[in-house]
Parts: C-alpha cells; sequence; structure tokens
C-alpha cells in the first residue's frame, strides 16, 4: 500500500477523533492531563457541529447556535451511525482560551483565534502570536495522542468501544 | 486571515528531510531563484508563481535577513494570473469573424480560420487586461521543519509543495491524520504504530441502537 492510500484509508480516525473528544467531555467534563510537561487543559464544545458518516450515506447535519452537542438532534444523528466532521471549540490552560474549529477530513484545525497578545510592537507581537500558536499545536497534538493511545490498545475492542457505544445509545455515561 | 494578524486558517506540513546545518545558503539561492516574475502580457503563460515578501506582494527582495524573523522564514507564495473574461472574448472573437468573412466573401469559417481568429483575439486582449495578483503567506519554523501555508484550498497546496520542492530540494509531508500519527513528535511506540496500519473504522453505536433510530 502505498503513502496515498494510507492516507486515505485512515481519513476515519478524524472523526472518530472529534465524536472521542465529545465523548471526553461529556466523561469528565472535558479535562484532559496531558503529563508534567503540559499539565491540565480543559476543551469544550461550543455553538458549532456538522456530523456525516459516509458509510451511511452523504447527508451531513449542520447544527449552529447553544451547544450542539447537547441537543437531541445531534443526539439522533450519533444514533444514527453519524460521526462529529467538524466542530468549534474551546481549549483552555490556565488562564489562556484558544477558540478554533476542529475539522476532520483532513484532520485540521482553522479558524483559530488566540488568546490576547500584548505586544504592541510588530515584531514582537509576531513572535507572541507563534508562541501562542505553537502552544495551541502542541496541546491539539497532545489531544490526538491520547485519543490514539485508547485507539490503539488492546482495551479499545473490549472496554472502551463499550462504553462508547452505551453513551452514544442512552445519551448519558 | 493570516500570520501576523485576525484568525488563523492554514494547512501545515513537516519537511521529509533533515535540514542541514548549512541550510541558510541553499534556502537564500532557492528563494532568490524562484523568486515571483511579473508574468509578461506576450509570453504563453497564463499563471506564474514564485516567492515574494509576506509583508508586501510587489517586494521580492528574498534577502534572508529580510525574511527571517528567528526561528521563522516568513515569506509569501506570489500568484499572478491573467485571464480574460468569456464574454469579452467571445464578442471580440465574433467581432473578427464578420470583419474575416467581409474580407473572404465566405458565409461560413472553418473550424481551424476561426481558431486562429480566436488566438491572435486572445493575444491582443492579453495586453489589454491587468493581471490579477495574490499572495499567500508561508511561515517556516526552521528548528521545527514545520511549515504553514495560510489557505486551504487545494491547487494552491498543491502548487506550494511543488515550488517548495523546486526551490529547497525538500519534500513537503501534508498533516493527515495518518502522518500526524506517525510523526517523531507524537512519539507512539512500537506497538501502536503496527496497530496503525491495520487499523479498520469502528461504529460508534451499536447494532440494535442503529437498527432503533433507523426504523425511526
Amino acid at each position: 500500500m502505498d503513502f496515498t492510500e494510507r492516507v486515505t484509508r485512515t481519513q476515519f480516525i478524524g472523526p472518530e477523533f472529534i465524536t472521542w473528544l465529545w465523548y471526553q467531555e461529556e466523561l469528565n467534563g472535558g479535562t484532559f492531563d496531558l503529563g508534567p510537561e503540559l499539565g491540565e487543559v480543559e476543551l469544550t464544545f461550543e455553538d458549532k457541529l456538522v456530523m456525516g458518516s459516509t458509510a451511511l450515506d452523504e447527508q451531513q447535519d449542520s447544527f449552529k447556535g447553544g451547544r450542539p452537542t447537547a441537543s437531541l438532534e445531534a443526539r439522533a444523528a450519533l444514533k444514527l451511525g453519524k460521526l462529529a466532521q467538524s466542530a468549534a471549540v474551546k481549549l483552555t490552560q490556565g488562564d489562556q482560551e484558544w477558540r478554533f474549529t476542529l475539522k476532520a477530513e483532513p484532520l485540521m484545525m482553522s479558524a483559530i483565534k488566540l488568546p490576547e497578545v500584548l505586544a504592541d510592537e510588530p515584531a514582537a507581537s509576531f513572535q507572541e502570536r507563534m508562541f501562542l500558536l505553537e502552544n495551541l499545536d502542541r496541546l491539539y497534538r497532545h489531544l490526538f495522542k491520547a485519543f490514539l493511545e485508547e485507539r490503539l490498545s488492546k482495551e479499545w475492542t473490549s472496554e472502551l468501544l463499550p462504553a462508547i457505544q452505551t453513551w452514544a445509545a442512552q445519551g448519558r455515561v | 486571515m493570516g500570520a501576523f494578524q485576525g484568525g488563523l486558517t492554514y494547512r501545515q506540513y513537516q519537511i521529509k528531510e533533515k535540514l542541514p546545518t548549512t541550510w541558510q545558503a541553499r534556502v537564500q539561492q532557492g528563494l532568490v531563484q524562484n523568486v515571483a516574475k511579473p508574468l509578461d502580457p506576450e509570453g504563453e503563460f497564463d499563471r506564474v508563481v514564485g516567492w515574494c515578501s509576506a509583508q508586501f506582494i510587489l517586494d521580492t527582495d528574498m534577502s534572508l535577513d529580510l525574511c527571517l524573523q528567528d526561528p521563522y522564514l516568513v515569506v509569501a507564495m506570489r500568484v499572478e494570473t491573467i485571464k480574460i473574461p468569456g464574454g469579452l472574448l467571445k464578442v471580440h472573437c465574433e467581432s473578427e469573424e464578420r470583419k474575416v468573412k467581409r474580407e473572404l466573401k465566405k458565409e461560413v469559417l472553418s473550424r481551424y480560420e476561426r481558431a486562429e481568429i480566436r488566438e491572435q483575439v486572445e493575444a491582443r486582449l492579453r495586453k489589454k487586461i491587468l493581471p490579477s495578483l495574490k499572495s499567500y503567506e508561508v511561515l517556516w519554523n526552521t528548528e521545527t521543519g514545520v511549515v504553514r501555508f495560510f489557505t486551504t484550498n487545494k491547487s494552491l497546496n498543491e502548487e506550494l509543495m511543488d515550488l517548495f520542492e523546486d526551490s529547497f530540494n525538500l519534500t513537503l509531508i501534508p498533516d493527515y491524520a495518518y502522518t500526524i500519527a506517525q510523526s517523531d513528535e507524537l512519539g507512539l511506540e512500537k506497538g501502536e504504530l503496527e496497530a496503525l496500519e491495520s487499523i479498520e473504522p469502528t461504529p460508534f453505536v451499536d447494532e440494535d441502537t442503529l437498527y432503533e433510530s433507523m426504523k425511526g
């Protein structure tokens, strides 16, 4: 299998990752311990959510306003086997907040709003923006790593997935 | 939505090769050799792509000391295109065809004649139309090998990958779930990387729930 085939074949990891984050938000309030270097972060879903499934059909459900992840409509889409294709989220570390849209295919962040930049001088402002962006990128990758460590573990099929399926079916963890 | 202000939207890449310690000379040469050049209205190309300053689209001084904001190389990919509006081309071709018909005393022109007229009209109109200019910021973290390109347009991203390889002889690997998972930075263990190779989608709903939901 060549590189392009591998990339294409594993695109489903993106929707699974975002939906897992949704589950984690309800399981533990979206709090993640990313280790001694990065500490604790909190991820919350905001006012936009798109759900879909290439396995079922190509129809997508878009939710806007309020908290879509708490809506009956989004729950119904989940029960139909749809997964999150994109979601507006807020990531908090200490007193810093990043807001962005997490997209599944290809897996990426977009429309990123950084915490407030304090420097006025252009060069210093650029360096501060880059510092905040690199920090976000590090947190995002560690969240993805936390997902993959569960997803690629032996416990995924026997313990973790059944718990997620119960959450999807009953609407509670 | 750019590197310097406002929200940020970009495609992220990791450079495949390890950057040599003496990268500065190679990068400087690559920038200069592939600098954005003005599109020639009498030439054969409708589109030209090259490097320019991230601060000002017409500034093509690619001196490394101007482009480096340690550790970032901050440049832009400039795209200059010339496109004759379809409607304008059509009426000018028709006007020219009418003229030729009168001159040749013919009621119908051959496909060859019409194609030749179209070519001549296109060449004439190209000289009168101003090309459009756009630039897209490129941030290269020279310490980590991460490159961010501030547009998600697919064809522009493909052009960046080509320009980058042509300029620096370095390959950009786009971020996908698979490539992020494989990256050294993520540091997955050997067993996990092996599992990644055979991973299959799993349903987040069980069959009974799915059946009940579809029954509605």
